[in-house]
């Protein structure tokens, strides 16, 4: 049972690019964290990671990521797979495209 | 500098070929994920934090003008600008593309480099002294003994399933810059009391979260029998190496398990076998070797260039003090480039700084570079009459950073910035340690002194091996930092101690002030080493100075 104001995201990184992607809504991977569909549940984030992993050849690594109700995750290490390296002036988005 | 054979092109050309039709599989989807990892692996295709990561072999950290030049562009086009060295002596990429790495591997191909035995339970790729076949010290080069390994070791069908993998370094110094006390084997040229030439063997040695000194397997082995011994050591390892386990599975637990004795017994007995099987061939190849790493053509020059701008030249001064190191040729010089500039993360280099020092190996140190466990990169012969245009080029090209050695010289893993290893991140605790010390002007009033840093407990910032160490960890959610004192990666050998407990990202900073604060007032003079001083007094007084009594709440 997890507490009402903690959600789960779908994580991966695309095959090709190595890109960091999550889970959309419509089953589709978005580099944006904020296009995530949110699960409240473990177990329906749990299966979706299943088929992921079954299902999906075009994305290496899934897993699921605690995110607060804002959407953003809650260990720091999540956080900094979505901002990038905090060492360096890489401006992730632009850098991606 | 060692040339490629006709074999030697053919073998990397085919890898890159093979491993073009393995990611057109994954593509396709005729391999899984499962079946591909290892794959990939193989080629030192990793996937960390950000996506995937490129690890490129520089086998024994040398690399010529054509090599630095073909990295940068390799950086250029298929990456973000920059590459970053390690404390392996290799190079990585942080941004590659699957779909771009057949092309890397050609164009690596193309320049006789590769990325094969960067990972995996293999012999991964041998690293040695990066002042080799230049510094004063040396009895003799460990470079032909290191690619005869290279070779010996390259897809060795034998040892492609080890337990774990295994790390040889080799030196052919008494003053061990190649930290061989601490792999998997250490290589030690010595010679016998009749000059006979030969190898000190250690074994056992690693850090990692079980830090553990090698011992000296064999005191004198004989030139002729580097290869059946080694086959020998791997032979036992393979056998007797524990599997079920992957923290326990390095040659380090098996001689904990064992004991030097033991292991030594069965080492010797498998090198009975294995020794009849070698007729000389592996010498002759030795030979062959060894005529490719001839001292290159020295010149002869006047060094008053760098006499007169050492004399009027204050800057170009303390630059010679701490970035030379003394050359075998008297009128010749070894220089450390140090890629540890105020601000610039530890081992980081932009392609146009490549560029810009590859230009001036070609120019003025006989077309070749060392890439340094301490993620610095050495010109390792350059005369001392060039020493005030090389370092006006390196000026140019933002290089020049006059700190070798020093405490603001220091090492770093990627922690995690970069790596899904990592518990927490290690170049901005660097980056912020460098810049406080710097503020406070103390980096040469300090000394020689080494400060190695890890984001976890695998120890690839050598953190266990550093004067002072910083080992990066997770504590409750929050990045923790926790301190150890008086390591020494060279034969008097010593593994740091943990001072107490870790401090928050924004407080080790502060730490390691009162730290060295406390080592200023405590030495002696300033000739006495931190090491000394430690060793003189303990650690009380520096937990004394790290952990100040709290100020009583009002």
């Amino acid at each position: 049972m997890q507490s009402p104001d903690q959600f789960q995201v779908v994580t991966a990184n695309d095959l090709l690019s190595g890109k960091v992607v999550f889970m959309t809504g419509n089953r589709t991977w978005s580099a944006d964290i904020r296009h995530a569909v949110r699960f409240d549940s473990q177990t329906a984030a749990h299966a979706v990671l299943a088929q992921v992993v079954a299902q999906d050849p075009m994305v290496v690594g899934p897993y699921l990521v605690d995110v607060s109700a804002t959407g953003m995750p809650l260990h720091f290490r999540e956080v900094f797979r979505i901002t990038g390296p905090t060492n360096r002036n890489l401006n992730r988005q632009n850098a991606a495209a | 500098m060692y040339a490629y054979s006709e074999f030697d092109r053919h073998f990397v050309a085919t890898r890159a070929q093979q491993f073009r039709d393995q990611v057109q599989r994954r593509i396709d989807g005729a391999l899984t994920e499962e079946e591909f990892r290892p794959l990939r692996l193989m080629n030192g295709l990793y996937l960390l934090l950000h996506g995937y990561m490129m690890r490129i072999a520089i086998p024994y950290g040398t690399l010529n003008s054509r090599q630095m030049l073909a990295l940068a562009d390799i950086a250029e086009r298929w990456d973000r600008g920059y590459v970053h060295f390690t404390t392996r002596q290799n190079v990585q990429l942080h941004w590659p593309a699957l779909v771009d790495v057949p092309d890397i591997l050609d164009a690596l191909a193309a320049m006789d480099m590769h990325a094969v035995q960067t990972s995996g339970s293999c012999i991964r790729a041998v690293t040695a002294d990066h002042l080799a076949g230049a510094s004063a010290d040396e009895l003799a080069d460990p470079r032909p003994t290191a690619e005869l390994v290279r070779q010996w070791s390259t897809d060795h069908p034998e040892f492609a399933f080890l337990p774990r993998k295994f790390k040889i370094a080799v030196t052919g110094s008494p003053a061990d810059r190649a930290v061989t006390r601490f792999h998997d084997i250490g290589l030690t040229l010595v010679q016998s009391d009749h000059g006979t030439p030969g190898y000190e063997v250690s074994v056992g040695g690693g850090l990692g979260r079980t830090p553990v000194i090698g011992q000296v397997l064999r005191k004198f082995l004989p030139q002729a029998d580097l290869l059946p011994y080694l086959e020998a050591i791997l032979q036992v390892y393979n056998e007797i190496g524990r599997r079920d386990n992957k923290y326990k599975a390095r040659i380090k637990i098996t001689l904990l398990e064992n004991g030097i004795a033991a292991l030594r017994q069965r080492v010797n007995s498998s090198f009975a076998r294995q020794q009849p099987r070698f007729d000389g061939a592996d010498q002759e190849v030795l030979a062959r070797i060894e005529a490719g790493f001839q001292p290159p053509a020295y010149k002869r020059a006047p060094i008053q260039p760098y006499i007169d701008q050492r004399a009027q030249d204050p800057a170009f001064r303390q630059f010679c003090e701490t970035n030379l190191r003394a050359h075998k040729q008297a009128d010749y010089t070894i220089v450390s480039v140090s890629l540890k500039s105020p601000g610039k993360t530890p081992g980081d280099m932009e392609v146009g700084q490549m560029r810009a020092l590859a230009l001036i190996a070609k120019r003025w140190s006989h077309d070749e570079l060392r890439v340094s466990h301490e993620q610095n990169i050495i010109l390792p012969h350059v005369h001392k009459g060039d020493l005030p245009a090389v370092y006006q080029a390196l000026q140019s090209a933002g290089l020049a950073t006059a700190n070798a050695g020093l405490i603001t010289d220091l090492i770093a893993c990627p922690g995690m910035d970069y790596c899904d290893l990592a518990t927490a991140r290690s170049t901005p605790v660097a980056k912020a340690i460098a810049a406080r010390i710097e503020a406070l002007s103390l980096t040469r009033k300090i000394g020689l002194l080494s400060l190695k840093i890890s984001g976890c407990i695998n120890a690839c910032g050598h953190h266990h091996v550093g004067h002072i160490g910083i080992l990066g960890l997770e504590k409750r959610g929050v990045e923790s930092y926790q301190i150890t004192l008086g390591g020494d990666p060279t034969r008097s050998a010593a593994i740091g101690k943990i001072i107490g407990p870790g401090f928050g990202a924004d407080e080790i900073v502060n730490a390691i002030e009162r730290l060295i604060r406390a080592y200023l007032t405590l030495r002696l003079s300033p000739d006495e080493p931190f090491q000394a001083t430690l060793a003189r007094l303990g650690h009380a007084p520096f937990k004394a100075a790290i952990y100040p009594p709290k100020e009583p709440t009002p």
